[in-house]
C-alpha cells in the first residue's frame, strides 16, 4: 500500500490481553476520502482493529506499535484528548442497531448529544442540527422525539449512522453495519454510506465477514484471519486475482469460493415423488394491542392463506424479510403455532387443524407427525440447554419413538449419527454445548433433528449465524444427508445468496402471503412480482472483474 | 396517558379482591370470631352480646359491605379490647410509622447510590471491594443488634439522641425527629447494602451494553457514559427493590419498634393478634394491603417515566 497515505497509518499494531496476542503486527493506511474495506470470519480481529483505531479496546488489552491519524499519535494520546477525537474526527457505526441506541432516550437527544459535546452547541441549536442530520440520512418522516424501539432495524440503523455523522468526522468505521439487516435494508444502507462518503468526502472502513457487502464500495481490501493480514490491496485486482486460478492467495480463494459455495445437487428425483406436506389454505394471527379485562383482543394475521405443497427429497426454500411472516409459517408447520384457517396434511394425514375446531380439541397432533418434521435453529447456542450433555441433548427427540430405545441402544444411535454429522463422538458425548464452535453446534443441531428420522427438515436461518467457509461445510453436509436419508428441507431465510444457491424451488414472502414461486433458477433470473425484483436487486453479489474495470 | 389508568383500573382491583380475602380469612373461615375473642371461658351471654355487637348475625356478604363502606369514610369500628375508636388509634400509629419508613428508606438510598454507583464505576478496585465488604456485613447484622449498638454509642455514652419512645409530633418536629433517627439508621443499613449490591450488579449489567459503546464512541467519558446512559437504564431492577422495601418498612419494623418503645403499626399488629382484637387486625391488614398496592402501583409509574417503552 502507498506509504504517504495521509489520513490513517497504521503501523506494525499488535494487540493482546494477558499473554494472549488478538493482532499481531497490522499496517495499513488509508487516504482522505477512499474506502477501506476490513474481510475475514468472526475471529479474525476485525472489529478489535476498529475498537484499537478508536481507542476502546476491552479492559486488559494493551495496543503496540502505532495509529497515526493525521499526523497525530493515537497510541499516545491522554483519555481527555481521545474524546474528543472520538465522535468528532473518527467516529463508528456497529452491527447491532437494536442494541446500539440507548432505550430510554429519545433519538433526537441521542443525534444531538454528540453535537452538544462537540460543537458546544446550546440543546435548541443541537436539536436543530440533529433534524438535519435525521434528515440526512433518510429519516425525514421521524420525528425527534420518537424512541428507538418504535422504530425498524433499518431505521435505528440510520440514527446511528445520523449520530456518526453529525460532526462531520473525517473517517467512518463501520463494522458490519448491515449484517443483521435483510437484504433490501442492507442494499439501502449500503448506498446510504457510500453517498454520505461521496458528499462528505470522508474516509471510511468497510468492515465485512461478508466479500461480496465489501467487494463493491472499497477501494482497498484487507483479509484478516487469526488476528493477522493474510492478503491485502486494491480491491480490484486483489479479487480478479483470487478468482483466476493460478497466482491466487489462498486463503482469500477459499473465501471468495465459500461465499458463492454451491452443492452438487440432484434435484430430478424430486420432483417425480409424492406430496410429503400439503399446506392448504393456512393463515395465522398474533393477539396485538392492549390487553382488554372484557372482550377480545385485536388480532394481527401474519401469514395469510398460504398454500404450497412439498414432495419427499424436495429443497425448497422460504424467502422474506423480517416480520413477512416466515418464521411463523415455519412455527405453523411444526404444530408450535396454532393456526386460524386451513390445513396442514403430512402424507395426506391431517396433521394440524384450526384453533377451536373439534377435531383439533380431540386429535392434539400425533407423535409420528411431530416426528417426520424437525427444526434447525439459527442460533445454535441459545437452542440447547447448557447444563446438559451432548448425549442427552441429542438423544431427548427420541421420547417420540412409540418404542423408546434402552440406554445402550441409545448411545449407539447418537454415537452414528454424530459421526454421521463428521464430529468424533468419543470427545463429544460427555462435553457441554458452550465447548462446540459455532458450526459444531450446528452440526450437532443436526443431528438432534434427524435422530428420529424425520422426512422434512425445517431449516430457521440456520447458516445464517455462521462464517461462509463453515457455512459451505454445513450446507455441504446437508446436500450429503439430503441424497444419503431422502430428506426434504425447508429452508428459511432472509440471506438470498444460499437459497439461490441449495434450492430447487423458492417461495417468496411478502406481508403473510407467498407472492412468487417457482423453480429457483427462474424467479432468480426473471422475477415476476415487483417485491421479487426488488428483493432479487438487493443481493449484493461479487463484481466480475471485468465488468467492474468498465465500471470505473 | 392509558397506562396509568390501566395500571389504576387494576389497584382497585387488587384492592377489592384482597378486602375479601382479608375479611373471609378473618371472619368467615374459622368458625365463630366472637367466641375466639372471647377465648374458652366465656358464657354464652357474652358471647352473644358480642355477637350482636359485631352484627355477627347478618349475612357474610351484607356484613363485608358494612366493613368495606365504614372503612371508605374512615370509619374502621370499635376496638374490642380498648373500646376505643380504631380509626383513631391507627392514625396515631401511621403518625409514626410513615415518617419512619420514610426516613429510613431515604437513609437507604442516599448511601446505596454513592456506593453502587462508586462500585460498579471501578469494578474490581478497592472502592468496589469494599462496598462488597460492608454491604456483606451490612446484610449479615440482625438489626436489633446493631440497633442495641446504636443505643449504646449515642444515647448512652455521646447521649446525642434518646434512647426509646416517641414524645409525639405535638412535642415539636425536632424531638419527634430525633425520636426517630436512631431506629432509622438501624433500619436502613440493612437495605442500603442490599440496594447498594442491587444498584451495582444493574449498573455492570447496563454498562456491557452495545449502546455504552455508541455513547464512548461518541466520545463521552466513561463517567459521563455511566451517568447519562446507564444509569436511567439501570433503575427498573432498583425502583422494585425500593418499592419492597418501603411496604416492609412499614408493617416489618416491629422488631425495632419493640426495641426503641415506638408505638408503631407493627407492634399494634402484634399487640391485636395477641388479644386476638379482630377488628384491629382486619383493618390495619387491609391498611397496610392498601400501602403495599399504592406503592406498587407508584412504583409502576415509575417504571413507565424511566422506560419509554413501558408507556403504552
Amino acid at each position: 500500500m502507498s506509504a504517504e497515505s495521509s489520513l490513517l497509518r497504521v503501523d506494525d499494531l499488535s494487540v493482546s490481553i494477558g499473554d494472549t496476542s488478538i493482532l499481531s503486527s497490522l499496517s495499513f493506511g488509508l487516504d482522505a476520502g477512499s474506502t477501506l474495506g476490513i474481510v475475514g470470519e468472526s475471529g479474525s480481529g476485525k472489529s478489535m482493529t476498529a475498537l484499537a483505531i478508536m481507542q476502546l479496546l476491552p479492559r486488559g488489552a494493551t495496543a503496540h506499535g502505532s495509529i497515526r491519524f493525521d499526523d497525530r499519535e493515537l497510541l499516545a494520546l491522554d483519555e481527555r484528548e481521545l474524546q474528543q477525537l472520538r465522535g468528532a474526527d473518527i467516529s463508528m457505526v456497529f452491527q447491532e442497531p437494536m442494541s446500539a441506541l440507548n432505550p430510554v432516550h429519545s433519538v433526537g437527544v441521542q443525534v444531538a448529544e454528540s453535537l452538544r459535546l462537540h460543537q458546544g452547541l446550546a440543546r435548541a441549536s443541537a436539536m436543530e442540527q440533529a433534524r438535519t442530520a435525521l434528515d440526512r440520512v433518510g429519516l425525514e418522516s421521524i420525528g425527534l422525539d420518537r424512541y428507538p424501539h418504535e422504530l425498524s432495524g433499518g431505521q435505528r440503523q440510520r440514527v446511528v449512522i445520523a449520530i456518526a455523522i453529525a460532526c462531520k468526522p473525517r473517517l467512518l468505521i463501520a463494522d458490519e453495519p448491515t449484517t443483521a439487516l435483510d437484504v433490501t435494508t442492507q442494499a439501502e444502507i449500503l448506498d446510504l454510506l457510500a453517498d454520505l462518503q461521496r458528499d462528505t468526502g470522508m474516509a471510511m472502513i468497510l468492515i465485512s465477514h461478508d466479500l461480496a457487502v465489501v467487494a463493491n464500495t472499497a477501494d482497498s481490501l484487507i483479509v484478516m484471519r487469526d488476528g493477522a493480514i493474510v492478503d491485502a490491496g486494491d480491491a480490484e485486482q486483489l479479487l480478479s486475482r483470487a478468482a483466476s486460478d493460478n497466482d491466487a492467495v489462498g486463503y482469500t480463494r477459499e473465501l471468495l469460493q465459500a461465499s458463492s459455495w454451491r452443492p452438487s445437487l440432484t434435484a430430478s428425483q424430486a420432483r417425480h415423488a409424492e406430496p410429503l406436506l400439503e399446506v392448504k389454505g393456512v393463515s395465522a394471527s398474533y393477539p396485538v394491542g392492549p390487553r382488554r379485562v372484557f372482550g377480545v383482543r385485536d388480532r394481527q394475521t401474519v401469514v395469510d392463506e398460504v398454500s404450497f405443497v412439498i414432495h419427499a427429497g424436495e429443497n425448497v426454500g422460504l424467502v422474506g424479510e423480517s416480520g413477512s411472516g416466515k418464521s411463523t409459517l415455519a412455527r405453523c408447520l411444526l404444530g408450535l403455532m396454532p393456526i386460524d384457517t386451513g390445513e396442514v396434511l403430512l402424507r395426506g394425514q391431517r396433521l394440524h387443524t384450526p384453533v377451536g375446531s373439534d377435531t383439533a380439541r380431540t386429535q392434539p397432533m400425533a407423535r409420528a407427525a411431530r416426528r417426520a418434521v424437525q427444526i434447525v435453529f439459527q442460533d445454535p447456542y441459545g437452542s440447547f440447554n447448557p447444563r446438559h450433555r451432548v448425549e442427552r441433548l441429542v438423544s431427548e427427540p427420541l421420547h417420540l419413538l412409540d418404542e423408546r430405545p434402552g440406554r445402550r441402544e441409545r448411545r449407539r444411535r447418537v454415537e452414528a449419527l454424530l459421526e454421521r454429522v463428521g464430529l468424533n463422538p468419543a470427545d463429544t458425548l460427555k462435553r457441554y454445548i458452550h465447548e462446540f464452535s459455532g458450526g459444531q453446534r450446528q452440526r450437532i443441531a443436526i443431528a438432534r433433528a434427524l435422530i428420529v428420522q424425520p422426512s422434512l427438515v425445517i431449516l430457521d436461518e440456520a447458516v445464517s449465524a455462521l462464517d461462509v467457509s463453515v457455512r459451505a461445510q454445513v450446507l455441504a453436509l446437508l446436500a450429503e444427508l439430503a441424497v444419503d436419508e431422502g430428506l426434504a428441507y425447508v429452508f428459511v431465510s432472509h440471506d438470498l445468496s444460499v437459497v439461490r444457491n441449495v434450492t430447487d424451488r423458492v417461495m417468496i414472502m411478502y406481508q403473510g402471503r407467498i407472492v412468487e414461486s417457482g423453480e429457483t433458477r427462474k424467479v432468480f433470473d426473471a422475477p415476476t412480482s415487483s417485491y421479487a425484483q426488488q428483493l432479487v436487486k438487493a443481493i449484493p453479489t461479487l463484481p466480475d472483474p471485468a465488468e467492474r474495470r468498465s465500471h470505473y | 396517558m392509558s397506562y396509568a389508568l390501566r395500571r389504576l383500573t387494576s389497584l382497585l382491583v387488587t384492592l377489592v379482591v384482597a378486602s375479601v380475602v382479608v375479611f373471609v380469612v378473618v371472619e368467615v373461615v374459622p368458625g365463630d370470631p366472637a367466641s375466639y375473642m372471647l377465648g374458652l371461658n366465656a358464657s354464652p351471654d357474652t358471647v352473644q352480646a358480642l355477637r350482636t355487637e359485631l352484627g355477627l348475625d347478618q349475612t357474610g356478604v351484607a356484613r363485608w359491605f358494612d366493613w368495606v363502606s365504614g372503612m371508605l369514610v374512615g370509619d374502621f369500628g370499635v376496638s374490642y379490647t380498648y373500646r376505643t375508636d380504631v380509626a383513631s388509634m391507627v392514625v396515631d400509629r401511621i403518625a409514626v410509622s410513615v415518617p419512619l419508613a420514610l426516613l429510613a428508606l431515604m437513609l437507604a438510598v442516599l448511601i446505596a447510590f454513592p456506593a453502587g454507583l462508586v462500585a460498579a464505576s471501578r469494578r474490581g478496585g478497592v472502592a468496589d471491594t469494599g462496598v462488597m465488604g460492608f454491604t456483606q456485613i451490612g446484610i449479615a447484622i440482625p438489626n436489633f443488634w446493631f440497633a442495641m449498638l446504636l443505643v449504646l454509642v449515642f444515647s448512652v455514652h455521646l447521649r446525642w439522641f434518646p434512647s426509646g419512645g416517641f414524645p409525639g409530633w405535638e412535642a415539636g418536629l425536632w424531638p419527634a425527629l430525633k425520636a426517630l433517627t436512631l431506629p432509622a439508621i438501624a433500619l436502613a443499613l440493612p437495605q442500603a447494602a442490599i440496594l447498594a449490591r442491587v444498584l451495582r450488579s444493574s449498573l455492570l449489567d447496563t454498562l456491557g451494553e452495545d449502546y455504552i459503546r455508541t455513547a464512548r464512541a461518541k466520545g463521552l467519558s466513561s463517567r459521563a457514559a455511566l451517568w447519562k446512559h446507564a444509569l436511567r437504564n439501570a433503575m427498573i431492577p432498583v425502583l422494585t427493590i425500593v418499592g419492597l422495601q418501603f411496604s416492609f418498612l412499614l408493617a416489618g419494623a416491629i422488631i425495632i419498634e419493640n426495641v426503641f418503645y415506638l408505638p408503631g403499626l407493627g407492634r399494634l399488629v402484634f399487640q391485636a393478634i395477641t388479644s386476638r382484637d379482630l377488628v384491629v387486625v382486619e383493618s390495619v391488614v387491609m391498611l397496610l394491603v392498601f400501602a403495599v398496592v399504592l406503592v406498587t402501583y407508584l412504583v409502576d409509574l415509575a417504571y413507565a417515566w424511566v422506560d419509554p417503552r413501558l408507556r403504552r
